[in-house]
């Protein structure tokens, strides 16, 4: 089967599949090396970005080349990955912040204040 | 005629799609199965749409600031990866910002959120009541002004002129 797989293919799939290889492992490692909450949720950003895209684009070409007919039901893995991944984080980023507000804990930001009428220049003008 | 029945038509051809793509076939059954849901499920959903129509106008526009999105994620990856395997202090530099939004559009304020999100180094946290006023988590704090003239200039600005 693989040996249908032409070089000038194999050789970015390869290299793609190890670089988003790569990056998921560092974006784990980064659950290790990051110090509280509030730095690891950026590790995971990497890995369903550049990490999860990468090894989507690589099955597509493989299984699109090996198997002779177009292999796209990857896009919508990315498009899923799109739409809620950023959901995700952010949910998980307010949760832990409402909780360590209520517990009192120190470097816990202040909720944003409003500015309804603090600065009347603000009111847009760009519609 | 038409608008009653497909109130929503970019949303149900992107339904017919995930249909077809799930799938992976183009047999006759599934493409009429897959139309008489998108077909319906608009119709179904519709009182859930309390934000109305999104209006998007400009599409090239869109097309770069999509593109601006990859980029600036790849370059983000960059950056995160040194963070995590760089020294100690580098480590030691995460912090809140506030930013003030001029955006007033839902769907830009949601595509918007979905880019801050997505790009490693930075989580949109939480919105003041009045939706002006933004609190974003920062990886490396040494990255805000650069941060902030990328959120304005490379984002806010075109997502306002497609959506409002």
């Amino acid at each position: 089967m693989s040996d249908s797989l032409p070089l000038w293919a194999a050789i970015p799939i390869i290299v793609l599949l190890v670089l988003s290889g790569l990056l998921c492992l560092i974006g784990g490692l980064g659950m290790l090396r990051l110090h509280n909450f509030y730095q690891r949720i950026h590790a995971p950003a990497m890995i369903s970005t550049f990490g999860a895209f990468g090894c989507l684009f690589c099955s597509m070409l493989f299984f699109s080349l090996t198997e002779q007919r177009l292999v796209v039901h990857e896009l919508l893995i990315v498009g899923i990955l799109l739409f809620t991944a950023p959901v995700t984080a952010m949910m998980l980023m307010r949760a832990v912040v409402a909780g360590d507000r209520r517990a009192g804990r120190p470097h816990t930001p202040p909720p944003p204040a409003s500015l309804t009428e603090a600065l009347p220049s603000a009111e847009h003008s760009d519609d | 005629m038409s608008a009653r029945l497909l109130p929503y038509p970019w949303l149900s051809l992107a339904l017919w799609l995930v249909w077809l793509l799930l799938d992976g076939s183009l047999a006759v059954g599934q493409v009429l199965l897959g139309a008489a849901l998108a077909l319906f499920i608009p119709l179904a959903s519709r009182s859930m749409y309390v934000h109305g129509r999104m209006h998007v106008r400009r599409f090239g526009l869109a097309l770069l600031v999509a593109v601006r999105v990859a980029v600036d994620i790849s370059l983000s990856c960059w950056k995160v990866c040194r963070i995590i395997l760089g020294p100690e202090e580098a480590r030691r530099r995460s912090g809140f910002i506030t930013i003030e939004l001029s955006i007033r559009s839902v769907y830009g304020m949601t595509v918007l959120a979905s880019i801050v999100n997505s790009t490693p180094g930075t989580v949109w946290t939480e919105l003041s009541a009045d939706n002006r006023i933004l609190l974003v988590h920062l990886l490396d704090l040494d990255e805000e002004p650069a941060f902030r003239r990328m959120f304005h200039e490379r984002y806010e600005k075109p997502l306002m002129e497609i959506f409002e």
